[in-house]
Order: C-alpha cells, then sequence, then structure tokens
C-alpha cells in the first residue's frame, strides 16, 4: 500500500563529464544504480555484450584491506566495551566535511606501514619465545651436567652422547660392555645420561643402545654449558619480552588514532564505490551512459542535476514487464519502526502490498498479550526510553515501546502486575487499583484468554485472505482469487459462526443451518457455496475436468491447515500464562527468603529486583519471537509473497561511520 | 494422603524433564556459537537469540511444576490428595514433560544451524530464528495442554 513508484532513469553526458556526473549522483543521493548490463533493454546491445570496465580501483582495495586488518588490530586495545555494545553496533558520528578534510590531513600511509611492521615483529617475537622456551625446556633435564655442550659428540678416540634411557632398562644398560655412563638427572620415566665409548666400538654399541629404548638428544648448534645457556636463553626472553611490551605500547598509542582510520576508510570505500558506479555504466565512442531507478517524487530533483553540465541529458521511464526495480516502502511516521519486521522477512516487489501497515496493530497487541503483565509493560517503556536516549531511536526500540503499552493493557486486564504482586501484598489499595482494572483472571478462569486468542486468530487470518483476495483481483485474477481466497473467508466466517450459535442455542449445527429460516439457510449458502467453489474452480484452468476437480478435492482439505493456523495463536495465551508463572515464582521465594533474620528484607528485594529483571528479559524474547512468527507463518502465507530487493540510492555512506549531512 | 507423592513426581518429571531438554538443546547452541565467537567476537548480541530460544522448555516445565505444586498446597500446609488426584496431576504434568524435553533438544539442533547460517551470513539472523519458533510450537502445545488438564482438576 505505501510502496512508493519509481521510475528507471537513464542519463546521458559526455565522455569527458562522467566523473563529474558520477560524482553530482552520489552527493544527490537518489538514485539506486544498476547495472546495464543487466537491464532487460540493453543487455542484448553488440556493445553492452562486450564492454569490459574496470568495476573497482585494485589500488584503493588493496589500501581499504589493509585499512580492515590495522583497524581489527585495533580493536584489542579498544576500552572495554559496554554491555550495550555488545547487543547494539554503535557508530561514531562525523560530518561529510570531516570526511575530506580528515582524509587529506591525515598521513594514514605512515601509520598504517608502521602499525604492520609493528604487527609483524610482534609474531617474530612471538615465534623466537616460543622457540627460546622450548630450548629452555629441553636442557632443564641436563641442569647439573658439568660439560660445555660443544664437547658432546666425536673426538680423536672417543665418543660421547646423550640421550634418555627408560628407567626400567637401567640394568640393561649396565650390561653393554664398552661404555661409561654417567647420570645426569632422571625423572618417574627416563634417565638422562651420558655415554662415552671408544670411537671403533660405535657401530656396535649403538645398535645396542636402541634395542633397550635409548634415544639421542641433540645439542648440536649449542655452546657452553647448560646451565649457563638456561641463564643466556632467559635473558634474551626477557629482552624479547621488554621489546613486545615496547612495540605493544607504541601501537596503543597509534591505536588512539583509529577514529581517523575508520574515517579515511569511509572516505576511500566512497571513492571506490564511485568506480563501482562508473562500471555499472557504459562508454561509447563521444557518451557515457548509466541507468537505474528514482522516486517519483525526486524527479524533480534531477533538472537541477543536469543543468550543471553542458552535454547531459536524462530519459525517464516506467518499469517495463521484464523490469525488476528495487522497492521503497514508506509508511507514515507512526508506523515506519515497524518497516523493520517487514524487511526482516523480505521486502514486497512492485506487485505486491506492503505488509506494514497491516502487521503493525497485529504485532503490537500479540506483543502485548503475550507479555500480559502490566508492571513488566512499564519496565518495558522505562528500559526502551532509556536505550534511545543512548543509541538514538532504532526502531526496534520503539517496536519495544509500542509492545511495552499493549502490554499495560494486557496486564491491567488480567490483573497481572509483576505477576501476582498487588494480591500478595496486605496493601488493600493495591488490591482495590488491580480489582477495579480487572476483566477476567486466568489464573481463576483461563477460557476467556483461549477464546480472546482464538478471535485474534480468526481476525488476522481472515484480513490475510481478504487481501489475499485483493491482491489477486488487482493483477487480473478475479476468479482465482475468488475459488481460493474468497471461498476460505466466508466458509470460516460462516461455520464459525453457525457454530458459535449452535453451542449457545444448544440446537445441533444441522438445525441452525436447515431449521432457522432465512439466516439459516444464508449462512448454508455460504458455507456450502464456498465448498462447491473450491472443489471445482480452484483446480486452475488447466487439465481435464476430473484432474481439476481431484486438484479442487486436495485444495479442500487445506481445512487442516486453517484450524492449525487458528490453534497457533493460542500460543498467545500460553505465553502470557508463562509470563505470570515466572513471575509469580519470584514473588513466592522473594516472600520466602523474607523471615531471614535482618537481611531477609534486602535479600528479598535482591530477588525481587533481579527477578522480574530476568523474566523480563526472557519472556520480552519469548513475545516477540512468538509474535513475530504469527505474522510470517500465519499471515503472510495468505497473502504475500517477497520478492523484492531494497531502493538503495548511490550516496555517500559510512561503513565504520555515521555520516551527518 | 499418598496421592502426594504421585503428584510431587508430576511436579518433578515437568520441571526436571523439560529442564534436562533445554539444559541439552542449549548445549548444541552454546557450542556452536562459542565457535563463531573465536572467529567474530562482534556477533555475541547477534546470536545471543539463538542461543537462548532452546531455554523456554524448562521454564514451561517449571511453570507447571510450580502449578502442580501450589495445587497441592506444598507451599503452605499440604493438603489431602488421593490417588486418584495424584494419578491425575502426574497425567497432566507429562506433555510439557515429554514435549518439553524432545522438543528442546531438536530446537537447539535447529537453532546451532540458524548460528552457523548466521556466521555466513549476518544479515540473515532473524530467519533462523523463525525456524525455532516453528519447533517450539509444540513444546507450546505440550504446555498448553497441561494447563488445561491441569487446571480442571478438582481438589
Amino acid at each position: 500500500m505505501a510502496i512508493v513508484k519509481v521510475k528507471k532513469i537513464t542519463f546521458i553526458v559526455h565522455k569527458s563529464e562522467k566523473d563529474e556526473l558520477v560524482d553530482t549522483l552520489q552527493e544527490a543521493g537518489i538514485v539506486h544504480i544498476s547495472d546495464i548490463k543487466e537491464d532487460p533493454d540493453f543487455k542484448n546491445l553488440p556493445e553492452v555484450k562486450e564492454k569490459k570496465v574496470e568495476s573497482t580501483n585494485p589500488e584503493i582495495e588493496y589500501t581499504l584491506s589493509r585499512i580492515r586488518r590495522v583497524i581489527e588490530f585495533f580493536n584489542q586495545f579498544d576500552t572495554k566495551k559496554g554491555f550495550l555494545e555488545t547487543f547494539f553496533e554503535i557508530k561514531p558520528e562525523i560530518t561529510e566535511d570531516d570526511l575530506k578534510t580528515v582524509s587529506q590531513r591525515y598521513d594514514y600511509k605512515r601509520t598504517l606501514s608502521r602499525v604492520e611492521e609493528i604487527e609483524k615483529r610482534l609474531t617474530e617475537i612471538k615465534n623466537l619465545e616460543v622457540n627460546l622456551q622450548s630450548k629452555i625446556d629441553s636442557l632443564r633435564k641436563w641442569y647439573d651436567l658439568d660439560l660445555p655442550l660443544e664437547e658432546i659428540g666425536e673426538s680423536e678416540k672417543v665418543e660421547i652422547i646423550a640421550g634418555t634411557v627408560p628407567i626400567n632398562n637401567e640394568e640393561e644398560l649396565k650390561k653393554i660392555e664398552g661404555i661409561e655412563t654417567s647420570v645426569v638427572s632422571l625423572d618417574s620415566r627416563f634417565t638422562y645420561t651420558l655415554i662415552v665409548f671408544l670411537k671403533e666400538d660405535a657401530a656396535r654399541i649403538k645398535n645396542e643402545l636402541l634395542k633397550i629404548g635409548f634415544e639421542q638428544v641433540d645439542f648440536r648448534g649449542m655452546k657452553g654449558r647448560p646451565r649457563e645457556l638456561i641463564e643466556k636463553y632467559k635473558k634474551e626472553i626477557e629482552k624479547l619480552e621488554e621489546e613486545r611490551i615496547k612495540q605493544t605500547e607504541e601501537a596503543r598509542k597509534l591505536a588512539q588514532e583509529k577514529l581517523n582510520l575508520l574515517i579515511v576508510y569511509d572516505y576511500l570505500s566512497n571513492i571506490n564505490s564511485k568506480y563501482r558506479v562508473s562500471g555499472q555504466g557504459i562508454e561509447t565512442k563521444a557518451t557515457f551512459l548509466v541507468l537505474g531507478w528514482i522516486k517519483e517524487k525526486d524527479l524533480k530533483k534531477v533538472d537541477k542535476i543536469v543543468k550543471k553540465f553542458d552535454s547531459a541529458t536524462y530519459i525517464v521511464a516506467d518499469p517495463g514487464p521484464e523490469d525488476n526495480p528495487p522497492t521503497f516502502i514508506d509508511n507514515k511516521k507512526s508506523i515506519k519502526p515497524f518497516e523493520l519486521l517487514t524487511k526482516l522477512y523480505g521486502l514486497p516487489n512492485l506487485r505486491e502490498v506492503d505488509p506494514t501497515p497491516l502487521l503493525t496493530p497485529f504485532f503490537a497487541v500479540f506483543f502485548g498479550l503475550c507479555l500480559t503483565d502490566a508492571g513488566y509493560g512499564i519496565s518495558l517503556i522505562i528500559l526502551s526510553l532509556l536505550l534511545m536516549k543512548k543509541l538514538g531511536k532504532m526502531q526496534f526500540l520503539v517496536v519495544l515501546l509500542y509492545g511495552g503499552i499493549t502490554s499495560i493493557f494486557a496486564g491491567a486486564m488480567t490483573g497481572s502486575w509483576f505477576g501476582d504482586l498487588f494480591t500478595s501484598l496486605p496493601i488493600p489499595f493495591l488490591h482495590q487499583f488491580r480489582n477495579s482494572l480487572l476483566l477476567f483472571d486466568p489464573m481463576v478462569n483461563p477460557m476467556p484468554f483461549f477464546y480472546l486468542s482464538l478471535a485474534f486468530g480468526l481476525l488476522q487470518v481472515e484480513l490475510g485472505l481478504l487481501v489475499g483476495f485483493y491482491k489477486r483481483v488487482k493483477n487480473g485474477e478475479f476468479l482465482d482469487g475468488l475459488a481460493n481466497e474468497l471461498s476460505w473467508f466466508f466458509m470460516l466466517l460462516f461455520v464459525i459462526l453457525a457454530y458459535l450459535i449452535s453451542s449457545k442455542s444448544g440446537k445441533s449445527f444441522g438445525d441452525v443451518l436447515f431449521h432457522s429460516g432465512f439466516i439459516g439457510y444464508l449462512m448454508a449458502f455460504f458455507i456450502f457455496a464456498p465448498i462447491a467453489l473450491i472443489i471445482f474452480l480452484s483446480g486452475g484452468t488447466s487439465g481435464s475436468f476430473i484432474v481439476r476437480v481431484v486438484k479442487g478435492l486436495y485444495n479442500l482439505y487445506g481445512v487442516t491447515g486453517y484450524v492449525g493456523d487458528l490453534l497457533s495463536y493460542v500460543r498467545l495465551m500460553a505465553l502470557g500464562m508463562v509470563t505470570a508463572g515466572i513471575a509469580m515464582s519470584i514473588n513466592i521465594v522473594a516472600k520466602l527468603v523474607l523471615p531471614v533474620p535482618y537481611i531477609g528484607i534486602i535479600l528479598a528485594i535482591l530477588i525481587f529486583i533481579g527477578g522480574h529483571l530476568f523474566s523480563i528479559i526472557i519472556n520480552v524474547m519469548g513475545a516477540f519471537v512468538h509474535s513475530l512468527r504469527l505474522q510470517y507463518v500465519e499471515f503472510f502465507t495468505k497473502f504475500y509473497d517477497n520478492g523484492g530487493y531494497e531502493f538503495k540510492p548511490f550516496s555517500i555512506e559510512g561503513y565504520y561511520t555515521e555520516i551527518k549531512k | 494422603m499418598s496421592g502426594l507423592y504421585i503428584a510431587m513426581i508430576g511436579a518433578a518429571m515437568a520441571a526436571f524433564m523439560a529442564g534436562i531438554g533445554s539444559a541439552i538443546g542449549i548445549g548444541y547452541t552454546g557450542r556452536a556459537a562459542s565457535g563463531v565467537l573465536s572467529e567474530a567476537p562482534d556477533m555475541f548480541g547477534r546470536l545471543f537469540l539463538l542461543v537462548a530460544l532452546p531455554g523456554t522448555q524448562g521454564f514451561y516445565g517449571f511453570i507447571i511444576a510450580l502449578f502442580i505444586i501450589l495445587k497441592v498446597g506444598l507451599l503452605g500446609t499440604p493438603k489431602a490428595i488421593t490417588i486418584y488426584q495424584g494419578l491425575e496431576l502426574l497425567a497432566a504434568s507429562l506433555p510439557i514433560a515429554f514435549a518439553g524435553l524432545l522438543s528442546a533438544i531438536h530446537q537447539g539442533k535447529v537453532c546451532a544451524a540458524g548460528i552457523d547460517l548466521t556466521a555466513k551470513r549476518p544479515d540473515q539472523a532473524m530467519k533462523p530464528v523463525i525456524y525455532g519458533a516453528m519447533v517450539e510450537t509444540y513444546a507450546v502445545l505440550g504446555f498448553l495442554t497441561s494447563f488445561f488438564l491441569m487446571i480442571n482438576i478438582k481438589i
């Protein structure tokens, strides 16, 4: 309903003015550029087919990726993130002027290369440290060896080797002839042993050592006694550690320039997107041509843009049948926040209806029924107002605010104020206040809540069917609409009406229809005529009569689906009861700790506040998810096919920052 | 008096079976989300809903347990419960006990898959939540059945 009309616009300009045109379009921010290669009017032209345009600037792309890396590296120095920031993304605000001035003044290339050096050095240091530490670990067992390590190995006549022997095989070691051994240290599994033998026996002895599980340790490249070496390595690690701290400190200082880097990133990425847009157009011998979509109301502004150029002109056209224009939905300010929910599902295409105004009242009411607590409603309003103050007027928070308001009504209606708080406190005024607003108490008599949920379900399903019918008529499919949506609409309505009358009056269902005079027959007509329509018409127009009727009968079987849809709305009641139950249990526990001497009252208050805060989060979550599900699964399926994509005008955008005009 | 024991078994089953289900379900989602966070720590907020979603069954079971406890007066002076009343209360606890146990486990698997999806396409965080809510429907129905059974038992 509120889908904004868009038109296709094609700009033609002399090649020499191409860059200015792209600049101007970006600044204006009103045209959604689309690729000329995919446009049905142009894509078959030989020039377009063969076009090869660099769509981005590799040098800028490279710089952008370097900046991204450095920003990620800087993130470790961020002051601790607030609780809110883990849930919401908060971008720093800058102006368009900042974008240019900061990027020109700030020597980001120097920062980038310095940070990259530091990062590289830090990795090196880490590797060196690991290496040294593993050397220390391997030397530790040889600490008591009073022999410079370079002397291990072969000399003129003798050979010295060092290694480990499994502790069980020590006896066998002693049995080997022609060796001198010296145990340096031992642990629960090995002895760390030095073995000396004559070189001429080497082959035999090594073979025998192998048999008893001897493993040689390699000290090549190490000079000095183990204890000296360990000291030396420890000192080296200390030095590296000092350097690491120094380097990190410098990086931490550089990280203070992070905001500047964010700005440069956005500046460069906006330049990059100009290359992208140029690539989506095409150059001929003398002209540059680019096309896109524009909102009808923005067409006035185009003349102003074109006037700046000597050679520019433009063509406006309505979207043709082959076109797939982007969608821009625009609603009244009061329901605009709920566009969020539509976008989550997927935007409508041009032939669709914007479901936002339809889902808004239902979502708000359902949310309230799921939460069903006036105390929680008030808390939710306060919480979302506080968050808005900190984070700005985010759509999500406005939706929560609406939900808080409906929760107050639902809670007052069912007498739920922080669960059963008002009835469990011995304050008569609160009892009277609660009871004066009370419509029914679901803890005593849950059935009204049950029927209320079903009634809302019927209302929404029926509305969905009507909208579906409207959509079919709009697209010239009146008969299909009559045989499907409209038939179901009347059948559901009158079956339920007749059932209600029969249960109220005590007459049987058949008597209500056929023995109640004209009104009865009228109801019977609206039940059986739709059934006939579904059987004979809903099977489509192709295929033989039998096939169509079988299809129609199968469609009639869809009644189980409608029963399921209606029952699905009972979740409104279930979630309302769960809220009341959790809240009541918190109150009970708070009451139980009250008799604890001295600190009882404090404990009770802590449990009350903490418990209800937790319960609000849990139940708001449930209320949101389930209200949304009812829109998507039960409501949208009756009329809505998403298939649109978002209208995103080519403009100056911030990736890391929020750019204010 | 012996009916009280049977009613207590009912309350216990509602709470512990649905609770086990939720614990296993969040076990799946928590592990999947931690895996994602190791690569992208900023996703915590976006994944929160998917991680917490299988937790609701435990609450449904707890609420039914609480209603049974209140009904037999365990928090004050216990009422005289016949064996038949006890059996009725036990029967009332079964829908949420079993629907809660199994739906929470499967919801956990659905949500863990949703976490993988969100990790790859962060803009799609809300769609897997809807799939999770589809599984939850049957826990809600179990809760409602337990609730209606229990509310109509006369003591």
